[in-house]
């Protein structure tokens, strides 16, 4: 089944969008989005393993019996987690400081057990790596806009930098729980409303 | 039958190499993520107590996760105490140098899970060298307002609860030093 490789990149992008349109991965979307940092960190990191686990399944999928892919692909996206955390630790360990945390969370990050199984185990290695980078880099792009935001609201700042200061009150409630919903909701509102939008309804 | 021991060894199959994998990256990862940590653990150490030139473990102390001795030329200068407090978002681990003289010499947060934006400003100059300088003597308090006494410090906004942890730590740490080390 041959695909072409824009489209597949654009599909996971903007498309099929893994948090707005998908609504996948929740769990870390809502919880590290605090600022635009963590949002873009959390989102690389996941592009990462998501790349790496679509080539390696991809790469095996006619070596893995379809009734038991399901636990095949954990084990593979598990490990895969692993040494990705065990290697940074080791010799890269401001990154791993602040990206520690959410890296176990990945491996219970239902985007990548979901192209797993929606897409790696039925196309070629290269269309694969392509659909985990336009869906990692589409889940990064909406992390990081969801961090902003709430990060701008309830600190002030972008990636750190002062933005609103002086006389702005930030609004803490937006760096805590309720401003993720909060914001998911509004996000995903408006993609659609232009979606609608473009398609003439 | 025939099928399902065939799957089943099948995924032991997955799962053995997965394992092997896995062995032989921490074996070459685990004694450079000990260094590591130790070289981060020295540097806060030589941060809080910058007196000391040379840190020795002590054995035997309760109540603190580490006790160093910091020495300069041989001679003892000051402790550093690694402390585990609960903050808001979980266990947080801080080192509080204390220096011979009875005074805090710096404290450092080497772990905490505290929110960012709130909590996690704890590790910011701002609010942790307020504790520079204060006596071993009384206990330190946390107040909402700038500090009008020496045994007070500021806590963060709208992050009363690690602050709190934070101090508690230190208190503790002093009490362990005006007991144990003194």
């Amino acid at each position: 089944m041959e695909k072409n490789l824009g489209q597949v990149f654009k599909n996971g992008l903007v498309d099929e969008n893994p948090t707005f349109v998908q609504l996948l991965g929740m769990c870390p979307t809502l919880a590290v989005t605090t600022s635009a940092t963590n949002g873009l960190a959390m989102g690389l990191a996941t592009t990462t393993v998501l790349v790496g686990s679509n080539l390696v399944i991809s790469a095996m999928r006619n070596i893995i019996p379809d009734k038991i892919r399901i636990p095949a692909f954990i084990v593979i996206i598990a490990t895969f987690v692993t040494i990705i955390e065990m290697f940074m630790h080791a010799y890269a360990i401001d990154l791993y400081a602040s990206l520690g945390l959410f890296i176990p969370l990945i491996v219970v990050n239902c985007v990548i057990l979901g192209r797993a199984e929606s897409f790696a185990s039925k196309n070629t290695a290269p269309a694969s790596i392509v659909d985990g980078l336009g869906m990692g880099l589409g889940f990064a792009g909406a992390l990081t806009i969801l961090g902003s935001i709430r990060e701008l609201l309830g600190v002030g700042s972008i990636f750190g930098f002062t933005i609103l200061g002086g006389s702005f009150k930030p609004a803490i409630m937006m760096i805590l729980p309720p401003g993720a919903f909060l914001t998911l909701g509004l996000l995903i509102a408006l993609y659609q409303h232009s979606k609608i939008k473009k398609e003439g309804r | 039958m025939k099928e399902t021991i065939k799957l089943g060894f099948t995924l032991f199959l997955f799962t053995a190499i997965s394992a092997l994998i896995l062995a032989y990256s921490n074996g070459v990862t685990a004694p450079e993520i000990i260094k590591v940590e130790e070289e981060i653990n020295n540097q806060a150490r030589m941060e809080i107590l910058s007196s000391a030139d040379a840190f020795e473990l002590m054995e035997g102390i309760d109540g603190a996760k580490e006790v160093y001795k910091g020495t300069a030329d041989g001679a003892t200068v000051g402790y550093t105490l690694t402390m585990v407090t609960s903050g808001y978002g979980g266990d947080m681990e801080l080192a509080v140098g204390i220096s011979n003289d009875g005074m805090v010499s710096g404290i450092k947060i080497i772990k905490h899970t505290e929110t960012p934006g709130l909590g996690a400003n704890a590790i910011k100059p701002a609010f942790s060298d307020q504790y520079q300088g204060k006596s071993t003597e009384s206990v330190i308090e946390v107040v909402k307002t700038p500090p009008t006494a020496d045994n007070e410090v500021q806590a963060i906004t709208g992050a009363t609860i690690t602050s709190r942890a934070v101090t508690k730590a230190v208190n503790e740490a002093r009490d362990i030093y005006t007991s144990a080390l003194q």
